[in-house]
């Protein structure tokens, strides 16, 4: 009975958690981001014709917006696409059970971190709901899917920790390298956040700091770790086609993109650099401590509560992981993750148990520090796990100090935090972020072109948005074949920027009323500004206007026979 | 002799500032004499906080602990420009002495008596508030909910929740809870304490600690949660909560928020720094010299850089007032009727009266000045931003010619200075004194 308890509380929560996942997917957040609209639409592409929008067949990369996302999201959404059709909620689908999946591994590391029962339920059923499980469970994210899948390897690794003996331990040791594959198959990030977490789980490096020489750590590693080392080998092989299948470089475009070296290379500011001699050379300011410095800040964000529960940089702010009102987790447990932090240097000699957090941490923060930006959750979205736990053994440290009546502020308060996360998600953050990196008026718009577009010759699309293309694909399932056969037209890999490209009648334009009103048989799409009279004005013209999220008047199209 | 050392020191010449003002005002002629006085008393708040320390844990440590404090870029900072903020960490460091030399369990006292004293020195030494203390009420917690019901009533197909259940949340009374929260958290700000030298949001501020010091931190902590003395977990914690009070209510700039969490942290990373020279673990002893001499290094590189771009790191309006009231030091002002000054960035009659000794009210003006599309006055000396000239711009984006058209305005025997950022927003970076017959 009490066994089965625990199943019906956690089962609970975690089908709560599911249903106010999917409770008004399609709505919240209000439209498509470019990337998701990539995903869905490349995943229907792949459903009706094999191939994806450049007409690769069975790709283990998307090309898309020349940034060759891993395909695996892309797969897994067909099924949802093929039974609800392409819109937001098939899109998006996929992550909502990811995010939903990945509790079920958070609740089995609990299991080993928090032996109170009551105090157990109590963290999960909080974390489950922290802000960042919410929102990236309700966009289409590869990151999300890859965190599933890396949370899972990660169990898995901690669970054959103590050698493998038995036969199970030998099955759970062949999940490691299939779960962490997947998460590579799913985000870049996991390509070398994988191999990294297994490098530090089989070498133990904060080991040293305990032993006294390095005689036994060298007898300690032969005699009990190497054997691991198969795991890493194995999780090479299987990753190693998708650098194949592509040019390695192209795989690594968004590295070569984003790296931290050529943003803030020569690292110490010029101001105060020595002139007339080698960078390297200056003896006072010198480049390598800066260097250092920028790189352990990266990795240190991670641990900074202010980051993973207050400040939100301007690169999250201008894309999809922005969740206003809040960074990652909820306030009260940024606070927590503190004291969890205390705890964990406390027990960190035990054993491999509490190291292990730091060097999930550290392995997934790994791929992001490399990039010029500070904090960025999306790229580092793997290690969120280890942090929550983190925030877990913050509440086992604080326990201590509580009493009946402080246990029951704490629950009521975080009660109300949970439901202001979920409404947050719902309302809020949908009327905050609904801008340009979750663009509005082409869901509202693109239904209404679709109906018209037959009548016309030619259709001029006038949008701010460099990959504005994909939603006049996506909103109107537009048949994948037709798209397939402009591949050699469209911009080449490597080209970043603008990529949109002429298709079918889709001419891409801005807008120029004194000159396209004398064409015939023109459609025009437009988010310039449009003097509405001048164009009444015109015989056989005709002017529709489409809001966004928040019904503002931000699109016309005008029709002219 | 003196030029060589303000040319390695080029922060020594930094310019008064309102703190030192205001106190040279008070009981001090000379801006170097205030100096010397705020430094005594940081070097005596060292002096105690070393008794604090040696009588809990023993010299090393407390030794240790001082010397990394005195060796902050912060530290030098505040005797330099705030001698309100060095008496300030005075009296509570010798507050926090004399109880812990008089009373067995001082650390409960030394909190509420300390928090007490930070309360009232920040209320009564200033009239600005902390957003703190703005949040205190919930007028703000008001006005953020009105924001929110406003935004979500703005969508056009929502998502249905009840308005029952949205209450439960959104009232003023969670919506306060949110907003405390939400100022305590900044407490924890890794990036302003240890990362300033390279911060992300290239935020304004002093360096706190050199960055490599967070390894010492991180070590340190371990040695605290180890060590069996608690006498010393209770000073770290009852300081860490003065520290958080401080930041609570400090109106002031990023590093003033934080000078007191200097004391706590460096004693933990003076427990650190002793134990890797304890230490009989080899790979330990490497790390912690290795960081030790990275930390070494990273202090002496600031101090470099501090000498290099003071007006990097500090506050420019001390530059500002001193480049205006020094170009007009330069010219006859009996000759001139007006001098129009403007007061767009600090407390323009206190500086006047340290520069010139006097300031002849019927001759002085202390005022920000819009001159576009008016004329001015004649006989008289303007100094202000190139905006109050010429017009603002919303986007501080001033008119790229902004030298010519104050020309064509009639100004004569103009003299500029670039400052860097932007105190002045929508009045340009340029710094104008000129004439007008």
């Amino acid at each position: 009975m009490k066994k089965n308890l625990e199943k019906i509380i956690v089962g609970g929560i975690i089908v709560l958690s599911f249903l106010l996942k999917v409770y008004g997917l399609g709505k919240a957040p209000a439209s498509l981001g470019f990337d998701e609209a990539g995903l869905g639409y490349n995943a229907y592409s792949i459903l009706k014709t094999g191939r994806d929008e450049y007409g690769n067949f069975m790709p283990l990369s998307l090309r898309s917006f020349n940034d060759y996302k891993p395909a695996l999201y892309a797969y897994l959404s067909i099924p949802f696409i093929a039974v609800m059709g392409l819109n937001e909620v098939s899109t998006r689908m996929v992550s909502a059970v990811a995010g939903t999946v990945s509790l079920l591994f958070l609740y089995f590391f609990l299991k080993e971190f928090v032996k109170n029962k009551n105090l157990r339920y109590f963290v999960f059923l909080i974390l489950v709901f922290e802000p960042w499980r919410m929102h990236f469970s309700r966009v289409a994210l590869e990151t999300n899917l890859s965190a599933c899948f890396f949370v899972m390897g990660a169990w898995f690794l901690y669970k054959s920790r103590n050698l493998i003996k038995q036969k199970k331990s030998i099955f759970r040791a062949i999940l490691v390298p299939i779960c962490f594959g997947l998460a590579a198959y799913s985000y870049h990030g996991a390509r070398a956040a994988a191999p990294l977490l297994i490098f530090l789980f089989i070498f133990d490096p904060l080991r040293l700091f305990f032993v006294k020489n390095f005689k036994n750590y060298k007898n300690w590693l032969i005699k009990n770790r190497i054997k691991y080392l198969w795991l890493l080998v194995f999780l090479v092989i299987l990753i190693s086609p998708v650098f194949l299948a592509n040019k390695s470089s192209q795989v690594l475009t968004r590295l070569r993109q984003e790296n931290v070296f050529n943003r803030y290379y020569p690292f110490t500011s010029s101001e105060i650099l020595a002139k007339g001699k080698s960078v390297w050379l200056n003896t006072t300011n010198n480049p390598v401590y800066y260097f250092l410095g920028i790189m352990s800040g990266h990795m240190l964000s991670y641990f900074s509560p202010i980051d993973l529960g207050g400040r939100v940089y301007s690169w999250v702010k201008q894309s999809v992981q922005y969740i206003p009102s809040f960074s990652m987790l909820n306030w009260a447990e940024s606070i927590v993750f503190v004291f969890g932090l205390i705890y964990l240097i406390k027990e960190i000699k035990i054993n491999l148990k509490n190291r292990y957090l730091i060097y999930w941490i550290l392995a997934g923060a790994a791929p992001a520090a490399l990039t010029w930006t500070w904090f960025h959750p999306l790229r580092s979205l793997n290690l969120f796990p280890a942090v929550e736990l983190i925030v877990a053994l913050g509440f086992v440290y604080l326990s201590k100090f509580f009493n009946k009546i402080i246990y029951f502020g704490v629950i009521g308060l975080s009660a109300l935090s949970i439901l202001f996360v979920v409404i947050n998600e719902y309302g809020y953050s949908v009327a905050i972020s609904h801008g340009e990196y979750q663009p509005g008026s082409f869901k509202e718009g693109v239904p209404t072109l679709t109906k018209l577009q037959d009548n016309y010759d030619q259709i001029i699309i006038d949008s701010p948005h460099a990959q504005s293309y994909i939603f006049f694909l996506f909103y109107q399932s537009f048949d994948p074949k037709i798209v397939q056969s402009y591949a050699d037209k469209r911009p080449a890999p490597g080209i970043e920027g603008n990529l949109n490209f002429d298709f079918y009648k889709y001419k891409f334009a801005k807008y120029d009323w004194p000159n396209q009103k004398n064409e015939s048989k023109i459609l025009i799409w437009t988010t310039s500004e449009v003097k509405e009279d001048e164009i009444k004005n015109t015989p056989g013209t005709n002017i529709i206007w489409f809001g966004n999220a928040v019904n503002d008047k931000v699109t016309a199209i005008i029709t002219k026979d | 002799m003196q030029n060589i050392i303000l040319s390695a020191f080029k922060s020594l010449s930094y310019p008064p500032t309102e703190d030192q003002l205001a106190v040279i005002g008070w009981f001090f002629n000379n801006l170097w004499i205030l100096r010397i006085f705020s430094l005594t008393i940081l070097l005596a708040t060292l002096y105690f906080w070393y008794k604090t320390i040696i009588k809990l844990i023993g010299k090393t440590v407390a030794l240790i602990s001082c010397l990394i404090i005195f060796l902050t870029p912060t530290f030098y900072i505040l005797w330099l420009t705030s001698p309100i903020d060095c008496l300030k960490i005075f009296l509570l460091i010798f507050l926090v002495f004399i109880l812990n030399k008089n009373t067995k369990h001082f650390g409960k006292l030394a909190l509420i008596l300390g928090s007490v004293y930070i309360i009232l020195f920040s209320f009564w030494t200033t009239t600005e508030r902390s957003s703190f203390v703005h949040k205190l009420g919930l007028k703000e917690a008001k006005t953020e909910l009105k924001l929110r019901f406003v935004a979500e009533d703005s969508l056009t197909d929502p998502v249905k929740v009840p308005l029952k259940i949205k209450r439960i949340v959104y009232n003023k009374y969670y919506i306060e809870y949110k907003e405390l929260v939400n100022e305590v958290i900044p407490f924890f700000d890794m990036e302003s304490l240890f990362f300033q030298e390279i911060h992300p949001l290239e935020q304004k501020s002093v360096v706190i600690f050199v960055w490599p010091e967070i390894f010492l931190l991180i070590g340190g902590t371990y040695s605290l949660i180890k060590s069996k003395n608690k006498k010393i977990s209770s000073l770290v914690w009852m300081t860490l909560l003065l520290s958080l009070i401080n930041f609570l209510f400090d109106p002031f700039i990023i590093f003033k928020k934080f000078e007191l969490i200097l004391f706590p942290l460096s004693l933990i990373m003076a427990l650190a720094v002793s134990n890797i020279y304890k230490t009989k673990i080899l790979f330990g002893k490497i790390v912690g010299f290795i960081i030790i001499l990275f930390c070494l290094y990273g202090t002496m590189a600031n101090f470099s850089d501090l000498n290099k771009r003071p007006n990097f790191w500090l506050d420019n309006r001390p530059y500002f007032y001193e480049f205006v009231f020094d170009s007009i030091k330069k010219k006859d002002i009996n000759k001139f009727e007006k001098i129009y000054v403007t007061s767009l960035v600090g407390k323009t009659n206190k500086y006047c009266k340290y520069y010139f000794g006097t300031c002849d009210e019927n001759k002085f003006v202390f005022n920000s000045f819009e001159l576009k599309g008016a004329k001015p006055a004649k006989n008289s000396i303007y100094a202000g931003f190139a905006g109050e000239f010429i017009g603002s711009d919303f986007k501080n984006n001033i008119n790229s010619d902004w030298l010519s058209l104050i020309k064509n305005e009639g100004f004569i025997n103009i003299v500029t200075k670039d400052l860097r950022d932007t105190i002045a927003y929508k009045f340009g970076n340029y710094v104008v004194v000129g004439e007008v017959k």
